[in-house]
């Protein structure tokens, strides 16, 4: 692009190839990020060898993906305008048990035919989350309520709708040919929900990234105010940005019902909190405006390989959250003095950039 | 925390607190120095090598227009900012750096503008307050809040009702209250950051006062104003800063008003109008007719004509933010006709008013103009997002980047690359980019509210070149400016704004800085 600034590694310490080619802290999150994963992936091998690195043991890894992976891009999503969703867990309960309903009901079975009531049931359990998605983006945008509170009022409300359907029991016993497509291997290697997993993180993060949609919805969590006078259309974004947390919480929603073989409301509870861990690890910033959503699967792979290898090596699975949680602070905290690095880097280029006619001095920021 | 011990040379024995004022025969105690102070920030050199002295007893105005280094000097002393270099020497000690409980343990107050007081607190209890929660006691004793309260107040010879709830009192009494807590704290240096410009003139007097009453007790006052009438007729010393440079030192007697307003901008008025040579098109763009909103401005009517630059002046407060923001679609008014190419506009979002064409670059940069840690050509693209994505609301990047760099180019943006984060340039950089970012929705009409502000002289002077281009293709400009000479500069006519309402317009011969600054001077 411009020749005169990539020549600035000929001068002083060669210390660049290690960080990321554009040097700010989104950059920086995500090079600390991977070089997390590669050393967390390098004890594992270290510490288990083969008995962690093998097809089979690599592929039920895959298998316990997918609805957390769902979940925590649903998280990460909210967490671009700077919100939350809280209600995730529960609208993903609450789509499975539509589509149980649906899916273990004579009346339907008889009347459509196995194949059509499970196509039946996977359409309304999407339509379950997006309107409970759309009904969140309504409370915020609407009433002006915060996203934490609203999306905590919500889960409520959809947790005692699931409950009253249930009367808290789970519904049991799917097709067998709804959990044997959703537990099938592609190629007989790959997972299909895993495939499925990474088509929707491909699409949803080239849409964000690339639409007009997605580009406010980042800027709206960058600056607010700004966004309102710069006249982006804002009320329109969010409705859609919850929407697709809606969307995507029930298919999370579908998925357990696979892999659970039932559904009931608490399902997955844990998931909550873990998905906010794993959104801010994988850089998406809860004040809003920065992060990348599809830095969150290789995140969700993480966890879940190191809990995978606690399970081989048969230590206390209470100790998994314990590593989960250190990794977050130790995440945090590489981040820190980095990130201090880059600023002080940053002042330091301003003095000389005013000091030095532009183009004569050297960017280490140039892409 | 300092103790009495290492207190400078010239001070009294350990323990004992020096008079304040004298000290030996009729030495006058130099109080603070500052030495070689410089600031910056990323992208604006905010102080550069400033030495300062202040002396007890005396009335030290600090001048400057906004973005001159003033708050971060003030910053500085206060500890809320950490200087690169410099020494701050407090009575012969010198610190690098202070912080803010050293600060005021050494008897520094700063009252800012917004008086940092709690509404919902009584008088008494305000005033009280820092003394109060010094002590780390359990409890308060209220019947020793009421004590610490009336003395301070005594101290100020002032009187106010000490049970009344703070914030149901008027802004002179908040004020007074304001100063009297600086008071508890055996304050020796006062730094009041603007303290007449939300006040009354009623007010300003009892003030100015309260000032001279606490120069006589040995107290160091750093006075902060934009009224310049005010500041000669309290000031011992001048001291005027300009773009993060000290220019001088001054007595009141040197100096005039209009010598103070050149030191402060660096722009000599030469009396001479750049603006005069479009021709007038009949149709107005704009007409403004009996605007009213309650409590911010009533019977404003005007019009802007194609290739007319029409100016604001006046206060803070006087309304005229707030009119510009009625014709962005952020307050609407509450009576009166607003006509925009000759069709009724009364927008209810900024989205509408950008529609109909209108353009407005806020005061507030960062805050309003900016997504700071974006990219310069994201935020340029953001006004034109919808306008130029194609099928399904697609924009690649490289639209994105298209777009930033003809603007980049256009208005001369002084980065390595369009991607560069727009916190990364300097204030004028930043402000060409708000303006790109304005130009390239190709707006009828653009509303500039202080366009310079914290700018550097350079990109000033291409903006306005950049403004006045923009009235040659024909559009209409609206400035608002505390920048008298800007608008003269820059303007056909100039309004005067005050307190909600056209006071007087400037135009031809009658517009000069002399007539506006004098016209200022009486609405306050």
């Amino acid at each position: 692009m411009n020749d005169g600034y990539n020549k600035s590694s000929t001068h002083g310490v060669s210390w660049r190839w290690l960080l990321p080619a554009r040097l700010d802290e989104e950059g920086l999150g995500q090079s600390v990020l991977y070089a997390m994963i590669a050393g967390v992936l390098a004890l594992i091998f270290l510490s288990l060898g083969t008995a962690f690195f093998n097809p089979t043991n690599l592929v039920s890894v895959l298998q316990q993906t997918p609805e957390f992976a769902l979940l925590s891009l649903a998280m990460g999503l909210s967490m671009v305008s700077g919100g939350i969703d809280l209600s995730i867990i529960a609208v993903a309960n609450l789509a499975g048990i539509f589509a149980a309903r649906l899916m273990t009901s004579e009346a339907v079975l008889a009347a459509l035919g196995q194949d059509v009531a499970i196509g039946l049931a996977c359409l309304v359990a999407l339509a379950v989350g997006v309107c409970a998605g759309l009904l969140n983006g309504i409370v915020i945008v609407r009433f002006g309520i915060p996203p934490l509170l609203t999306t905590l009022g919500s889960m409520m409300v959809f947790a005692g709708l699931g409950t009253g359907l249930t009367g808290g029991a789970g519904i049991t016993g799917m097709p067998a040919a709804y959990v044997d497509a959703v537990s099938s291997n592609v190629f007989g290697l790959i997972p299909a929900s895993f495939c499925l997993v990474l088509v929707i993180f491909v699409g949803v993060s080239f849409f964000v990234n690339n639409s007009v949609f997605g580009k406010s919805l980042f800027l709206y969590g960058e600056n607010k105010v700004a966004a309102l006078f710069g006249g982006l259309r804002l009320e329109s974004t969010i409705l859609i940005s919850y929407t697709i947390c809606g969307a995507l919480a029930s298919l999370a929603g579908l998925v357990m019902l696979a892999r659970f073989n039932s559904m009931k409301v608490g399902f997955g509870d844990s998931f909550q909190l873990e998905a906010i861990l794993v959104a801010v690890l994988a850089g998406m910033d809860p004040d809003g405006g920065r992060g990348r959503l599809l830095n969150i699967l290789p995140t969700v792979l993480l966890l879940q390989c190191v809990e995978n290898a606690f399970t081989i090596a048969s230590l206390s699975p209470f100790a998994k959250k314990m590593i989960w949680g250190a990794l977050l602070l130790a995440f945090m905290a590489l981040n820190f003095f980095f990130r201090r690095m880059v600023v002080r880097h940053l002042t330091a280029l301003a003095v000389k950039r005013q000091k030095a006619p532009l183009g004569a001095e050297g960017s280490p920021l140039g892409g | 925390m300092r103790t009495s011990e290492n207190i400078g040379t010239h001070v009294a024995p350990a323990g004992v607190r020096p008079a304040i004022g004298f000290v030996g025969e009729n030495h006058i105690m130099e109080l603070l120095r500052l030495e070689g102070l410089s600031k910056r920030y990323i992208g604006t050199q905010a102080l550069d090598a400033v030495d300062m002295t202040i002396e007890a007893g005396q009335v030290l105005c600090l001048a400057g227009a906004n973005g001159s280094g003033k708050s971060t000097l003030i910053k500085c002393v206060a500890g809320g900012e950490t200087p690169d270099s410099g020494k701050i020497i407090w009575q012969g000690q010198a610190y690098d750096s202070l912080t803010p409980s050293q600060s005021m343990a050494l008897g520094i107050e700063i009252i800012y503008q917004d008086l940092s007081i709690f509404p919902d607190l009584t008088v008494a209890e305000n005033i009280a307050f820092h003394v109060v929660q010094s002590r780390h006691r359990s409890w308060v004793d209220l019947r020793e809040v009421d004590r610490i309260a009336t003395k301070a107040l005594h101290e100020l010879g002032a009187d106010l009702p000490l049970h009344a709830r703070l914030g149901d009192l008027p802004i002179g009494a908040r004020q007074t209250a304001a100063i009297a807590r600086a008071l508890t704290q055996d304050c020796r240096l006062l730094v009041m950051d603007e303290p007449t410009t939300a006040l009354p003139s009623r007010d300003v007097a009892q003030l100015l006062s309260m000032v001279h009453r606490l120069k006589s007790k040995g107290m160091a006052i750093v006075f902060i104003s934009h009224k310049l009438d005010e500041l000669f007729e309290i000031a011992d010393r001048f001291y005027v800063l300009r773009d993060g440079r000290k220019v001088g030192d001054y007595a009141p007697a040197e100096l005039t008003t209009t010598r103070l307003s050149y030191l402060m901008t660096g722009v000599e008025f030469k009396g001479e109008k750049t603006q005069q040579e479009f021709e007038q098109i009949a149709t107005p763009l704009l007409v403004v007719e009996d605007l009213r909103r309650r409590d911010q401005y009533h019977d404003v009517s005007f019009s802007l004509r194609p290739g007319e630059i029409i100016g604001f002046a006046g206060l803070t407060g006087s309304g005229r933010t707030e009119l510009a923001l009625t014709l962005f679609g952020l307050n609407p008014a509450d009576a009166g006709k607003i006509t925009l190419a000759g069709r009724p506009h009364s927008p209810r979002s900024p989205r509408e008013a950008i529609t109909n064409g209108i353009a407005l670059v806020s005061e507030d940069r960062h805050g309003q103009g900016l997504f700071a840690r974006k990219a310069i050509m994201t935020n340029i693209a953001s006004s034109v997002f919808e306008r130029s994505a194609g099928r399904f609301g697609l924009l690649s990047q490289a639209s994105e980047r298209t777009i930033g760099d003809t603007w980049i180019d256009k208005v001369r943006v002084k980065t390595p690359s369009g991607e560069e984060p727009v916190q990364s340039l300097s204030g004028g950089n930043q402000q060409k980019v708000v303006l790109a970012k304005w130009l390239a929705t190709d707006p009828k009409i653009l509303i500039l509210d202080n366009p310079t502000v914290g700018i550097d002289v350079g990109s000033k002077m291409e903006i306005h070149d950049i403004v006045r281009q923009l009235a040659r293709q024909g559009r209409g400009v609206i400035m608002i400016s505390d920048d008298l000479e800007e608008l003269v500069m820059s303007c056909n006519r100039v309004f005067l704004m005050q307190t909600g309402t056209l006071a007087a317009e400037f135009h031809g011969e009658t517009l000069t800085v002399e007539n506006l600054s004098s016209g200022l001077r009486q609405t306050s």
